[in-house]
């Protein structure tokens, strides 16, 4: 099973920090955010890996910084074969060209002047595919593949409901027939209604066109739907990776844990029966990160002995079940 | 499955409220727009007075009395001299004879070109600025930004005086100074959407989908700060019309004969007190032109903010 | 139980340019001391509406409560007095709001905010309503509370923001605690500690909760009964268990349907509701989900159905066909 999968991308100890810069005209560098340290992942051709994460783990972080929306502080990320982050001008377009990106606020991804048309067709227009013609012909198409009506080309983003505005953004990502889309929570600003649809659509177009998904979310139900792996970030690194059955019937970090049993399950006899982990305080800030495990002030299973020592490495502890912490064989 | 869910979607949408809206109105930003601010009562009255003054300013040759020549000389009538309003005269006329109403009519022409000219100098050079310094960001930014803070600390008329001497008296060279003396204003104002914009996921997505830095610039962050700009344009046409008149006031504007309003004013403040039409029609004119498009700036600042839509 | 809350036939309308929009239409529900209700529906569905128009905080123009009867302690609170709903607003009725960062004030100190609320409403002198902020402050979790009154509203994080909110809504031992998506803005693990807190607060105290939001997972963990809200109208009332597992309401089988469940193959595709909610301008006569609803029927179309009881005691539906369905006749 293992040796089938054909790995699309490799992402290996990508690092990025954001400076904080004081001071209005003399400006100086006073401390770095440390929003993604030292992540890597393999993406395998037509899965979906979910990636995630509460406010300020880097998921986020992690999306952009593969598409060198932000420029990396550290690591590779491969791309069949290249590396995206040694790469410059027409040779990156080339790779870029099929990694495309779909966000959380559908309508603030819209450029608000522009027709949903020239929206769905900006990236055509960008990488000169086709003439005028051809790309207006691929614009309907695109439109009808993720289910609206084609002759509403020349309506404004904000027209259209928020479910709607989602697919248009998902028509706009389709057009260079990518093989990575990288979701980049794609559902959360939604309706729970509408959210099942966009779900289904994107599950579709996955089956029809073979595409691979980043999906970064932090809804663990839904992740759990939509994903054949997940990774669970906290403060800019991943503590667990695993397939989606085994992290969800077998959690080893403590982290992951605790987030599966804070997410409110719509059930109130299961509500009523699940052991459920209420974790002490806030996420430390990824400014000043704590030393040792980063995990450690809110962990419930924190051993001050070692734990606030000792950063632990990301170990393959079962086939496929990668977990950075120091005890999880407890939970074996 | 997949396929009729697709058709539900669809029909669902045809049924929809916004789709029944939006048959009837084009919804797109500019009829938007259009139709908030007509349904602003007070720039609605402000268009009614810039209208008043434009559709004055192009039909001068039939509506005066008095023309001025080739060289735009009014003749003068020295036994006419400041004769109060009267049916002949309703502005009455000036030391030298000449029917002040024509005078104020010839000069609306003047204001007009004034404002414009003044407002469209600055917003090429102070947009240009403002979005270069915002999207270039760092030591760019650092150098157009403090040349702007230097200019924007002298008064006004003061900075626009210094260039007016530089450049020498006359009609043009004010509104040049006028013009000039409003760049940073339309800088800061381009550089803060500009900075505003850049930040928002549609630049991102557009970044995502390998836009480049021109066409992320030009088609993306450019548009959507237009809406401040129009605003800050059309109440600068007003500080612009009053700055040129300030300059004609002081005889560094538009120089005689012509009828330009500050000119008139300043030409006649002599005669405040025993011939106070001759100053009391041209001040009304400036007021009327300056409110009007302020009147339209502040209705366009509403239209232009969809939250109050 | 004694009745704390009743409300009768509450309508609110928003008169606006593009035309009237009918956000509540006709509400009637009631609530007994100590009970946490959760009033579940999506954007627009006029859950937020109907909580503000309870205490008549609805901006009017535009918004404008057309009828109905607000009940609590013995008033309507629809026709007492402006100085009157004041003082039962933050005194015996408190809301809590989603973004608390919106409604601090960022330029005056946390305990500051809560100190003078104190001593409006109850008249302590400054020191003990210092006191008492500081009680409060512990009581929601705040550790080191009595450090943390000279900090502004920016120097705490989101969850600990929410716990100021809440801890001002309690200064009045109120009777009612609205709270409107409290938790939206917050990570599931922050979600966590504050449903923990309500129901911790709600067994010490005796209050009485209504509890606003769009997860339906939240409701089902915290609450006893529940309002399922669909344009303006309330489609489904009773106890929770009722709800969600002998659900009644098209609209509320679908919405739990949308959700991924943990029971079921996760390979499956959701039973997505097509369509989007209706227009709530001049919204039409009939069942509003009928464009949305797999069952609908032409009378479905032309009558609105009121609510009706079911074959279990306290679960109401709005739905003429509430009865074929739930046979798996439709």
């Amino acid at each position: 099973m293992e040796d089938e999968r054909e790995t699309l991308a490799q992402i290996r100890g990508l690092v990025k920090h954001f400076p904080i810069m004081r001071g209005s005209i003399i400006k100086r560098e006073v401390g770095q955010i440390r929003a993604v340290d030292g992540v890597s992942f393999d993406l395998y051709r037509g899965e979906t890996l979910g990636l995630v994460g509460e406010t300020g783990s880097g998921k986020t972080t992690v999306g952009r910084t593969m598409l060198r929306l932000y420029e990396a502080t550290g690591g590779k990320v491969i791309f069949d074969g290249v590396d995206l982050m040694s790469l410059k001008g027409r040779e990156l377009d080339q790779i870029r060209r099929r990694i495309s990106m779909i966000f959380q606020d559908p309508l603030a991804s819209l450029n608000p002047r522009m027709t949903i048309g020239s929206i769905v067709g900006e990236p055509l227009l960008v990488h000169k595919v086709g003439n005028k013609k051809q790309r207006r012909a691929r614009v309907g198409q695109l439109l009808e593949q993720v289910g609206l009506n084609p002759h509403f080309v020349n309506r404004y983003p904000h027209e259209f409901s928020g479910g709607q505005q989602q697919r248009i953004g998902i028509a706009r990502a389709l057009a260079l027939n990518p093989d990575l889309i990288i979701c980049d929570e794609p559902i959360s600003s939604l309706d729970v209604s509408i959210q099942a649809q966009i779900v289904n659509l994107l599950e579709r177009l996955q089956n029809e066109l073979g595409l691979t998904y980043l999906f970064i979310a932090h809804d663990l139900s839904m992740v759990r739907h939509i994903s054949d792996r997940i990774a669970v970030m906290y403060l800019g690194k991943i503590v667990e990776l695993a397939d989606r059955d085994s992290i969800y019937s077998n959690p080893l970090h403590p982290y992951t844990q605790a987030l599966m049993s804070a997410v409110p399950i719509p059930d109130p006899d299961l509500q009523d029966t699940r052991q459920r982990i209420i974790l002490e305080g806030d996420v430390p800030s990824p400014a000043n990160p704590p030393e040792g495990c980063n995990f450690h002030t809110r962990c419930p299973a924190v051993r001050l002995d070692h734990c606030p020592q000792a950063e632990p490495e990301l170990r393959e502890l079962r086939p496929g079940h990668w977990v950075a912490c120091h005890y999880a064989e407890d939970y074996l | 499955m997949s396929g009729s869910l697709a058709e539900t979607e669809l029909s669902g949408f045809a049924r929809s409220g916004t789709e029944d809206r939006s048959q009837g109105v084009s919804r797109s930003l500019f009829w938007d727009t259009l139709r908030r601010l007509f349904s602003n009562k007070l720039a609605i009255v402000g268009m009614f007075m810039i209208g008043t003054v434009i559709l004055v300013a192009l039909t001068a040759p039939w509506i005066a009395a008095q023309h001025p020549d080739q060289n735009g000389i009014f003749q003068a009538f020295p036994q006419n001299n400041k004769l109060p309003p009267s049916i002949n005269h309703p502005m009455g006329t000036d030391v030298i004879g000449r029917d002040m109403l024509s005078l104020v009519i010839y000069g609306a022409r003047i204001s007009l070109l004034v404002g414009v000219f003044a407002v469209s100098l600055a917003i090429v050079l102070g947009a240009s600025l403002g979005a270069i310094s915002g999207f270039a960001g760092g030591t760019v930014d650092n150098v157009i930004m403090r040349i702007m803070d230097i200019m924007i600390s002298f008064p006004t008329v003061l900075l626009a005086l210094v260039i007016v001497v530089i450049l020498g008296p006359g009609l043009f060279n004010a509104m040049v100074a006028v013009g000039i003396v409003a760049v940073p204003a339309f800088a800061r104002i381009t550089r803060a959407s500009v900075l505003g914009e850049t930040g928002k996921d549609y630049v991102i997505a557009a970044r995502s989908v390998g836009a480049g830095a021109r066409r992320v610039l030009w088609r993306h962050v450019m548009p959507n700060t237009l809406s401040p700009i129009i605003v800050a344009a059309s109440l600068g046409i007003a500080t612009a019309i009053l700055d040129a008149a300030a300059l004609g006031f002081l005889g560094l504007g538009a120089q005689p004969p012509t009828p330009e309003w500050g000119l008139l004013l300043s030409r006649n403040r002599g005669y405040m007190f025993t011939s106070p039409w001759m100053v009391f029609f041209p001040g009304l004119s400036i007021m009327f032109l300056v409110l009007g498009f302020n009147l339209i700036g502040d209705g366009l600042r509403d239209a232009l903010d969809p939250k109050l839509g | 139980m004694k009745e704390l809350l009743r409300i009768e036939d509450l309508q609110t309308r928003f008169y606006t340019r593009d035309g009237v929009v009918h956000a509540v239409n006709g509400v009637s529900y009631s609530i007994d001391e100590g009970e946490i209700l959760g009033v579940v529906g999506e954007s627009g569905c006029g859950k937020s509406v109907h909580a503000l128009s309870i205490l008549r905080l609805i901006p009017d123009p535009p918004g404008r409560i057309e009828s109905g009867e607000v009940w609590f302690d013995g008033k309507d609170l629809l026709t007492v007095s402006d100085e009157e709903i004041r003082r039962v607003r933050g005194g015996q009725l408190a809301m809590v709001f989603q973004d608390p960062m919106s409604s601090l004030n960022p330029a005056m100190t946390v305990g500051f905010q809560i100190v003078e609320a104190l001593r409006l409403h109850l008249d302590m002198t400054e020191r003990q309503a210092k006191e008492r902020t500081t009680e409060l402050l512990t009581t929601v979790g705040i550790p080191d509370a009595k450090n943390r009154l000279d900090d502004y509203p920016h120097q705490f994080s989101g969850g600990m923001r929410q716990r100021v909110m809440i801890a001002m809504g309690l200064s009045c031992n109120p009777k009612l605690l609205i709270a409107d998506e409290p938790t939206t803005a917050l990570d599931v693990t922050i979600q966590a500690q504050i449903v923990d807190l309500i129901k911790r607060l709600q067994a010490e105290l005796g209050m009485a909760v209504i509890w606003i939001t769009h997860d339906l997972g939240v409701v089902a963990d915290l609450a006893e009964k529940v309002n399922v809200m669909y344009a303006g109208y309330i489609v489904e009332h009773g106890n929770v268990r009722d709800v969600f597992k002998r659900t009644r309401h098209p609209y509320t089988i679908g919405l739990l349907g949308s959700l991924p469940r943990l029971d079921e193959d996760p390979g499956t595709e959701l039973s997505a509701i097509p369509g989007f909610p209706p227009d709530l301008i001049d919204l039409k006569p009939g069942c509003p989900f009928a464009a949305r609803c797999p069952h609908a029927i032409e009378q479905c179309w032309n009558e609105t159905p009121r609510l009706e009881p079911t074959e279990t005691k306290r679960h109401t539906v709005a739905c003429w066909r509430w009865e074929e369905i739930a046979q798996g006749v439709a």
